[in-house]
Parts: C-alpha cells; structure tokens; sequence
C-alpha cells in the first residue's frame, strides 16, 4: 500500500507538468476569429464548449466573429464583417458567413494535427474557400503550420489543383451562382489551389508571436478599400490576459497595421463555480424538531399550525408553499421553486425545512413540483435518508438513487393552501431590443420601460398582460422596406417599432393543465405577441424519466396593427406543428417540428443545441418551407443561432432568470413562427428528466 | 465576508436590466441581500442563545469574521456567519463548507483525523467532494502525511475579548492529489486535545481558511 501511495505521487508530479504545458499552448486566434496566425488558419481548437468573441481590423475591413467549439473536434463559426466600400467605390459592403473547422487527427510524438475547413459555406462566398492544414509543435513553444487551400486561399502562387489527379472536375472551380444561404457544394476543393505557412512562438505564457505566409491577395478589397498589398508576410503579437482577453497588434501584408482583440469564455467555468447564495438550513436532530411547540402540544391549542411554519421558513428560502397535506407518517407538498435555476436545489431546500419543521413521526416527504400552476414532477425523498447523507461524501448522488422520481399527475392529495389563489402580481422593469446587420445601421437598439401585470384566480390559470414604452432608440428610423413577395409576416418590424407609442406586447389569457399520465395541456388566447393576436392550444407528452418528448400545437392567428394597441390587419392564418424533442446525451439536444408557418407556408425547423449543467446553451436551427429560395428572398431560409446564459452563471446568486440571444443573419417571412409565449416544453423540462438530474449537484446546497 | 459579495452585485445589476420580468409589487423570492439579513437575524439569536464561536479568515480575500455554532448533529456541527456561510466541521476538521462557492459539498476525514487527534505521524487518505462550474459535486481523493511538529504555544481570544495563553501540540498534514496538492497546520489544546486552532485547505478555489476557537 505504502508503495503503490508513493507511486501515485510521482504520477501526480508528471501529470502536473503535463498540464502546465497544455495551459501554455491556449489557442491563438486568427483574424477570422478561428484557430489561427494572422489570416491563415492552423490545425487548432479552442477549449470543449469554448465561445470565442473576435474583432479584427484590417483597413476599413472589419470582422465580427463568434466561434463555437461544438464538440472536441468540430468547431462552427458566425462572422459579420464590415468590408468598406467593395462593390462600388461610395458604398458600404456587410457580409455574413460561417465557417466549419474539423480536427481530422491530433497532434502526437511524431505526427502533427491535421484539420480540414470551409470558411463561408454559406454566404454571398465573398470568403469562400477550404483548405487542408497541419500544425506540429515542434518545442513546447514553437509550433509550425503548413497547409493548403482552394477559393479565396488560392490567391497567391496558384497551381494545379493536386486533386486533379483524382477527377478532372476538381481543376475548374464553377463560376458562384448561389443565392445567399445555399451551400456551395459543388465549389468545395476546386479550381486551382495554393500552399500557405507561418509559425507561433510562445514567448511567455502570455506573449505569443505569429509570423505567416499568406496565399489570401485581397483582389476585390484592393480595388476601393485597401492598397494593393506590397508583401505576402504577416507578423504580429499578442497577449493574453488572466480574464480570457486576447489583444493583439500586426503588420499586415508589409503595409498595414492591423488589430485584434479576442475573448474566450468556457462555459463550464462560470467566475464562481457552483454559486455562492446563502447557505441552506442545516438539518436539526430530530430530538430539537420534536420539541417544537407545534409539534407538542394537541392540534386545537397550536398557536401556530405546523403547515404555516413551513410555509414562512419556504418563503425565506424562495419557495412557495402552494399545497400542503400530512397523513400518518407521510407529508405531501406542492411548491413553486421561485429562485433557483437547478430545480433539484429547491427540492433539497424544501425536503430539509420539512425535515426541520415537521412531526418526528413523519418518514417520507412528497415535493411536487407545480410551473404555472400545474403539477409537474414529484420526488419523494426519505427523512432518514437526508439525514444520513447530509454530510456524506457524495450525498448528492445517494440522495439521487434514493430519491422517487415519478410524474406528478394525481399522486398529489395536498390540500390547497388557503390565500395563494386568487393572486395579483406586477412589476416595472428595463428592457432592451436590439435589431442586427441593417446595412445602414448594423446595430439598432431601444431601451425603454415596461409594466408587466398578472391576475391567476385559480390554479393554472393566468391572465396577463405587458406594456411596453420606448425611451430611446433607433430600430424604428430604419428607412429599408419590406420587399418581400410573401405575406409580410415578420418583415414589417421596422413598421411595428416606428408606429408604436406605449404597445402591448401581450395580453392573454392562459390556462394550463393536465390532461394525463405524462400529458399536458395548454391554452392561449388574446394579443398573443407583438406582431399576432388569436388562439392557441397544444399537448405535450413527457414522461418523467423520458429523453423523448413530443408535443402537436395549433394555432389560429391574426396579424396585429402596427401601433401594437387592439387593432388587427386583414391578414390571418391557421399554423401549427407537431414537435419533437430529443435528449442526445452528453449534453446535445435536438428538437423537430414539423408543420404550417406564419406565412402559410408547410414545413420543418431543425434546432441543435449544447447545453451545459449550469444552464448555459448554445445553438443553431434552420428552417426549409415549400417558399422558393427566391421567393424567401435573401438568405434564400430562415436560419439563426443562439446563445442563453443563465443569470445564476453570471452573478453567483440564485435566479431564475436567463439573459439570451438569438441572432439571425436575415429575417424575413418564411419559415416564420408565431412566437406565443409558454409553449410547454420549456416550461416542463426543467422539472423532468435529464433537467433534473443534471441539477442534482446542488440538491444538498 | 461581506466584501467578496459586493463584487457581484454590480453585474448583477446590469444584467437584470437586460432581461426584465416583475419585479416591484410580487411577492418574489428573496433578493440576495434579504437572504444575507435573514442569515444575520439567525446569527443574531445564536449570538444571543451563547452560541460556540469560530473566528474565520479567508486567506483569498483577506476577509476574517465570526461563525456561530447553529446544529450539531452526526458528529459534525456547522457554524453559520453573519451573512450566510456555512462551514462544518467534525472535531475541528473541516468537512464542508456551503456559500464560498466551488463548495465542499461532502468528505471523508476518518484517517487523517485519526492520527492527528492522536499526535501519530503516518500516511492517511481523505475524500473531499468538490461543486463545479456544472453543479456537479466531484470527488477527489488526495493521499496526506501528517507529521507532528511538537509543543508550540499560542494565543486563543476568549467571549470576553481577552486573549489567554494555550499551549498545544503543531500537527502538519501535507496532501496531494494528481493534481492538487495543499497542507493543513492543526494546533491542538494539550490536555483536551481540542483543535483549538487551524489552518485548513477548503478546495482550490477558496483556498485556505484559517480557523481558531473562541473561549469561554
């Protein structure tokens, strides 16, 4: 034993300095906000579920990127870049695109890492191109790059196309004839190619100096934006920071200077890991909970019920106590986790005050767990239990193998508990909008106020309304119009924001229920969103422990006037969709839904995300309808992505609350969705399945 | 430990800007500074019911403050601040902590407590369970030698605020895990044996919290 110890600490000393080495070699980011030297790319990769923030100067050519490390291996990215005057000599150029980074090998002893890219496989192909490149570390702080690459990578010192060989067809790369937002397949590694290079020195564990070959000759940004370029080399330095912040400074074709500033965030490393609220009530023995006076003495001589007890020490734990029943030696509860983003915490937070506050006679403790005003799951937990694990090694993961997990419908007889229906509600609040990639006004924004109100005069049902008032802004003094052929279902937005004063973002009434085992139920009726008013219903089945869910909705709707007050346009529609919703595992997490959009048109929308435990997530969907690409207009189909962090990962204090953003390169009128709020997935997966579990970490804190 | 608090709060004022929702005029859960006066209403009762004390400092922050005894229960007692930061601990052995963040969720202590109250030099293993970014609680086990240092006499601040001389017995505990690695210094009433003072590793990113009794 004494041998086997000693061992272990000499593996500890080696994998010590293993680390030490990999933090050394934190990524360098190009120009294009990708694993990189200056313009040329490198066999790299960012950290897993790493998001990286770019923004770099070349001239007037400005690009915006945000990158995305999708899984160990694959990495996607979304740039806006500001060209200067490209097309003709007086006007701006703006251009999407996005990127695909594939680790094909990685480094070893001897080998070096191999990744294969598509830069802007999808856009106007001002970027376009592909390329092939391997990266060695040839020291600990010196890696060399090589590769080659076909498009826009084959500027300089062209030649054959090495892949000729394999088939003529790869010698010509076809004139562009796709519309924004098509792939180009049919360009990928074709047409001439050429070879680029460079090396990375890691000067200190900061410091990082890059010099490349580039093959990229800037042919259409030197004809208004830039001068012809008088050398193929760049050279440039860089320095991180602590924080995650990357600043760099470069020389740039031998007569430019160029910046870059970049800010990778990992996900999974919030600033403080695991939150930092107030700690929670440490179990009592159970002697000191039976000598509670509303424990003692006989039922009619209580000053103080033990369910109002519970109820106040709930409160002060950001819980509410909506159902209350104790029979023999079991206690049912139905409750609202008011405050914390893991559901299983205000489960642990609930089980613990029961097991502080109730009769020492009762064992077993029912917490159902109720989202507008239905019960969704309950977990039954053991007295005995909490108090065996409260200060085990991994209580935690006990406690979830103890814990009976089962879905809420009709296990729950807690009596109502008297004065939380009818309930009145409201609150003033900030808001902010922000309209994107106007090629006259990229970033547009409004800033006002809002007064939200709620009415729910009995369980699951809801009446609500929110008023909103611009103080500030410029996303209505847009002047582009619509020119869509299509029923302008969304592409109005400039005329809802510029006609209205104080607007009603909703106002509707809701009611929510269940229907069955592992069935609920939904509907919506009244000004349902800004742009849309009418009637809306929908079922979800969602076992408990279920990875799969699957939902049917339908919806009649009426377009809105622009001043966003009563009135309605002569525009209406019947849309809806049956939807499918699937845990992949490890994190990944699909959704499906297939019907009839906005604008009458039939088809489905793919959604891929990557969520973290802690709430973080990231995604991409698109959309394809009967709409013609040329009927869509540009972008050719409605695609975006979108990135939610929860307020909980940002402050370190409990909420609720998620701050997201969902970024479209285009919207326009196909493939658009009514955006009627509550749809009830989201409001039941936190408290089921993997949502649950993932949270379980924080069911003893 | 106020301090290390008040950092956040300014961005989490701007963030909730960002998004809206009630606020005013619904009954709402506690705002973090409702649940701080809460926790310092319970201190309040323990400082008045004479409750045991621990005089804390964090060696990050450089923040030091007084943790009351509130349940003692299974062997372990944990001490709550004025603020809300909870710290277990069995026999003066810190066990778990609960409002630093990245908290120690859970451990097990049984070797090294077993040669450090008995003075024994030797090898020991302990277990510590650790939250991460991902509300995952992660256990890792580290391997310790415990060394005694021998007699040392120290300074012990008493309820009355009088500081009496206590002569005790240094134990050093040097851990390490593939890699981790941190040491403990324990300094134990002669006589009782009572860890009468410590200095403790409470996860990599607290760091070493620095413990001493309050006497009677």
């Amino acid at each position: 034993m004494r041998v086997f110890r000693l061992a272990s600490l000499g593996l500890g000393a080696l994998a010590a300095s293993v680390t030490s080495v990999e933090e050394v070699r934190a990524e360098s980011l190009s120009f294009y906000g990708t694993p990189g030297l200056v313009d040329m790319p490198t066999a790299g990769r960012l950290g897993d579920g790493n998001l990286a923030f770019t923004t770099s100067t070349y001239g007037p050519v400005v690009r915006n990127t945000l990158t995305f490390q999708i899984s160990p291996r694959l990495l996607g990215s979304f740039r806006y870049a500001a060209q200067g005057p490209f097309l003709r000599p007086d006007s701006e150029f703006y251009d999407r695109s996005f990127d695909l980074h594939f680790l094909l090998r990685e480094e070893d002893d001897v080998w070096p890492a191999i990744a294969l890219g598509l830069r802007d496989f999808g856009g106007t192909g001002i970027y376009s191109g592909e390329y092939l490149v391997a990266s060695k570390w040839v020291t600990p702080r010196l890696q060399l790059t090589g590769g080659i690459g076909w498009g826009r990578f084959a500027g300089r010192g062209a030649m054959d196309n090495p892949l000729g060989i394999l088939d003529e067809r790869f010698d010509v790369r076809p004139e562009l004839d796709t519309r924004t937002g098509e792939v180009t397949f049919d360009q990928w590694f074709r047409g001439d190619a050429a070879l680029f290079g460079g090396v990375q020195w890691k000067v200190t564990d900061q410091l990082t100096f890059v010099a490349e070959y580039s093959s990229d000759t800037y042919p259409r940004e030197s004809r208004f934006a830039l001068e012809e370029q008088s050398s193929p080399y760049n050279f440039g330095l860089s320095y991180r920071f602590k924080s995650g912040a990357d600043l760099g400074l470069y020389s740039l074709y031998g007569n430019k200077v160029g910046f870059r500033f970049s800010y990778v965030i990992d996900p999974a490393r919030p600033r403080v890991p695991g939150g930092q609220e107030v700690a929670p009530p440490a179990l009592l023995p159970r002697a000191t909970v039976a000598s509670q006076s509303w424990n003692l003495s006989a039922p009619g001589r209580r000053v103080i019920g033990a369910r109002e007890v519970l109820r106040g020490r709930l409160a002060e734990q950001g819980v509410r106590l909506t159902g209350y029943s104790a029979h023999g030696d079991r206690a049912q509860v139905r409750i609202e986790n008011l405050a914390y983003h893991a559901s299983a915490q205000a489960v642990g937070r609930t089980a613990r005050v029961m097991a502080n506050t109730l009769d020492a006679g009762i064992e077993r403790f029912d917490v159902t767990l109720t989202e507008r005003g239905v019960p969704i799951t309950t977990i039954t937990v053991r007295r005995a239990d909490l108090e065996e694990l409260e200060h085990d090694l991994e209580g935690a993961w006990h406690s979830l193998a103890r814990a009976e997990i089962a879905d809420a419908f009709g296990t729950t007889r807690a009596a109502q508990v008297p004065g939380v229906f009818p309930r009145f509600s409201w609150g003033f609040s900030p808001y902010t909008a922000v309209s994107l990639f106007d090629p006259d006004e990229p970033f547009r924004y409004e800033l006002g106020v809002q007064l939200d109100a709620a009415w729910e005069p009995r369980s699951g049902m809801i009446f609500s309304g929110r008023l909103r008032k611009e103080l500030t802004g410029n996303i209505g003094s847009a002047t582009r119009r619509s020119d869509s052929v299509l029923p302008h279902v969304r592409s109005d937005s400039v005329l809802y924001a510029r006609e209205s004063d104080i607007a009603i973002s909703h106002l509707t009434g809701e009611y929510f229920f269940r229907p069955g085992d592992d069935l609920f139920g939904r509907f919506t009726f009244g000004y349902l969103e800004p742009m849309f008013a009418g009637a809306s219903a929908e079922v979800l089945w969602y076992p408990a422990q279920s990875r799969l869910a699957l939902g049917a909705e339908l919806n009649y709707a009426a377009q809105r006037d622009y001043d966003q007050l009563f009135g309605l346009r002569d525009y209406d529609v019947w849309t809806g969709h049956v939807s499918a919703y699937y845990d992949l595992g490890h994190g990944y997490h699909g959704q499906l839904d297939v019907g009839r959009y906005l604008a009458g048109d039939w088809g489905a929308t793919i959604t891929l995300d990557r969520r973290f435990d802690n709430g973080v997530k990231v995604g991409a969907f698109a959309t394809f309808t009967d709409v013609s690409f040329d009927d869509f207009g540009e972008g050719s189909f409605d695609k975006g992505i979108f990135v939610e962090v929860p307020l909980s990962w940002l402050t370190g204090q409990p909420s609720r609350r998620v701050v997201g953003q969902t970024i479209r390169p285009i919207l326009r009128d196909g493939g658009a969705r009514l955006s009627v709020r509550n749809r009830l997935y989201g409001v039941v997966a936190p408290h089921r399945g993997t949502h649950l579990d993932n949270g379980w970490g924080k069911f003893l804190r | 430990m106020i301090r290390w608090r008040a950092l956040f709060l300014a961005a989490a004022v701007v963030s909730v800007a960002g998004c809206g929702g009630y606020g005013v005029g619904s009954e709402g859960p506690p705002t973090p500074a409702q649940a701080r006066a809460q926790a310092t209403a319970r201190f309040a009762g323990l400082l008045n019911a004479g409750a045991p004390a621990l005089q804390v400092a964090l060696e990050r922050d450089e923040t030091s403050t007084i943790a009351l005894r509130e349940v003692s229960r299974g062997g372990v007692d944990s001490f709550v601040s004025s603020d809300g930061v909870a710290l277990k601990l069995r026999r003066g052995m810190l066990v778990g902590t609960a409002g630093l963040g990245a908290d120690m969720m859970g451990s097990n202590v049984a070797d090294s407590l077993a040669l450090v109250t008995t003075g024994r030099s030797g090898v020991a293993e302990r277990f510590h369970s650790f939250l991460d970014g991902e509300n995952r609680a992660v256990t890792r086990s580290y391997v310790c030698i415990i060394t005694p240092k021998g007699g040392r006499g120290i300074e012990v601040g008493t309820r009355d605020e009088q500081l009496r001389q206590v002569t005790t017995r240094l134990v050093q505990e040097d851990c390490k895990s593939l890699d981790q690695e941190f040491s403990n210094l324990y300094w134990l009433a002669s006589g009782s044996g009572r860890i009468v003072q410590s200095r403790q590793w409470a996860g990599d990113f607290t760091g070493p919290i620095v413990l001493r009794a309050v006497l009677d």
